[in-house]
């Protein structure tokens, strides 16, 4: 009898235990920037040695941040719709910026100076950067390569900041170009080129996991 | 002559304790040989939902890979693991059925690549590959909180509709920690 109860007792504290857990599992998942948000500038190493950032962006109205890299077969899929999309864009004040948030310790394929050498060989026109510490991938909330950041200039200067406007997939097939029905990034730049509204402000997309660092200790 | 007659006694004994084996094998994995695994079978949202409620009393552990994704690779023999353990604990520890299915998220112009690699491993969980379209839209059908990253994980009980949900990668600890938890949550009836 006493024991039943013992049982009881240690299953009800385990299950409590186990709604604790998923309950925060479910909280760090929905940490991130959500459109509407103040996004916070970096100063990151690009390809080209210089430091980049969003309020070093001369004659930007905003921003297409991309979380990718090098090694990802998805974000492979995509660099060359990332170069049309820098093409099409940045003269009209929405430059894309490119940060490569992953570990190369643990993925060597996304070193410093395989970023290099991969911008070289596809000509990448805009700034690939690299998010050593990874604190702006953690503090964006990016959990994939690649994965999608619009942000939307506000203010001038020294008051200026960084609204964002957009979270998500670059269009709604990976696989093919020519098939894609959706263009989620364009769409979303052409509206706020056009101050209207965004019909769709957040997508979901299949991608890479980013390489988090090992933790320490 | 007595010689003959023992030898074929072996043989015919050897064939009947060969025809055991297999039957065992049927039983303790569940499936036959000619129903054949490691060639995907390509399925839509519909037909993967469908699927899920089909297993009504198993417990279900579907793992979302890709054969293009490096932690995906490295954690499936953990799920290939959990398979044959628990084919060899039925009855013992685990109280409930469970089945283990591989769902692909390479394109279906990738299937060769996929069932060339399932073979070579020898993964003998179910396998399909998921065709869906827009990733927008099934990605939120089946888990809202998944952000789209794989690996991924889902544990579910059809009949109770529960289900939990791992984003990222599992090592064989974490899984059975997981899917232990999962169906100590199931004999709890709210």
């Amino acid at each position: 009898m006493t024991s039943n109860r013992f049982a009881l007792r240690a299953i009800s504290i385990l299950t409590v235990a186990v709604a604790i857990l998923l309950s925060a599992s479910a909280l760090v998942a929905q940490d991130g920037y959500k459109p509407g948000d103040y996004a916070r500038d970096f100063s990151l190493k690009n390809i080209d040695g210089s430091m980049v950032s969003l309020h070093g962006l001369t004659n930007a109205q905003g921003a297409i941040v991309i979380f990718t890299c090098n090694h990802c077969p998805y974000a492979k899929k995509y660099e060359d719709r990332i170069i049309a999309l820098h093409n099409k864009y940045a003269n009209k004040g929405y430059p894309v910026v490119a940060i490569n948030p992953n570990d190369p310790t643990i993925q060597p394929e996304d070193s410093f100076t395989n970023m290099v050498k991969r911008a070289k060989e596809k000509k990448f026109p805009f700034a690939y950067i690299m998010d050593e510490t990874q604190e702006i991938a953690r503090t964006y909330g990016a959990t994939r390569t690649p994965h999608v950041y619009i942000v939307e200039r506000s203010g001038s200067g020294n008051t200026q900041q960084w609204i964002v406007r957009y979270v998500g997939a670059i269009d709604d097939n990976s696989d093919e170009p020519s098939a894609v029905k959706e263009r989620y990034v364009e769409n979303a730049v052409d509206a706020l080129l056009q101050r209207k509204a965004l019909t769709v402000a957040t997508t979901k997309a299949i991608g890479c996991t980013i390489k988090w660092k090992k933790k320490q200790g | 002559m007595l010689f003959s007659a023992i030898s074929m006694r072996l043989v015919v004994c050897s064939f009947i304790i060969l025809w055991a084996m297999t039957q065992c094998y049927h039983r303790v994995y569940g499936q036959s040989p000619s129903k054949d695994f490691f060639t995907p079978q390509v399925v839509s949202l519909e037909q993967l939902q469908a699927r899920i409620t089909q297993a009504r009393d198993t417990v279900l552990v579907i793992n979302f890979w890709a054969t293009w994704c490096k932690p995906c690779i490295q954690e499936l023999p953990a799920f290939e693991r959990l398979r044959k353990e628990y084919a060899e604990h039925i009855g013992s520890k685990h109280t409930r059925p469970l089945h283990i299915i591989l769902v692909s998220l390479n394109s279906v112009k990738e299937m060769r690549i996929v069932e060339t690699f399932l073979r070579k491993r020898r993964y003998g969980a179910e396998s399909l590959l998921l065709s869906a379209g827009n990733p927008n839209i099934w990605i939120d059908a089946i888990v809202p909180t998944w952000s789209g990253a794989i690996p991924a994980t889902w544990i579910g009980h059809p009949a109770s509709n529960k289900k939990i949900f791992h984003e990222g990668e599992v090592t064989y600890q974490e899984l059975t920690s997981l899917l232990d938890k999962f169906v100590l949550s199931l004999s709890n009836k709210p």
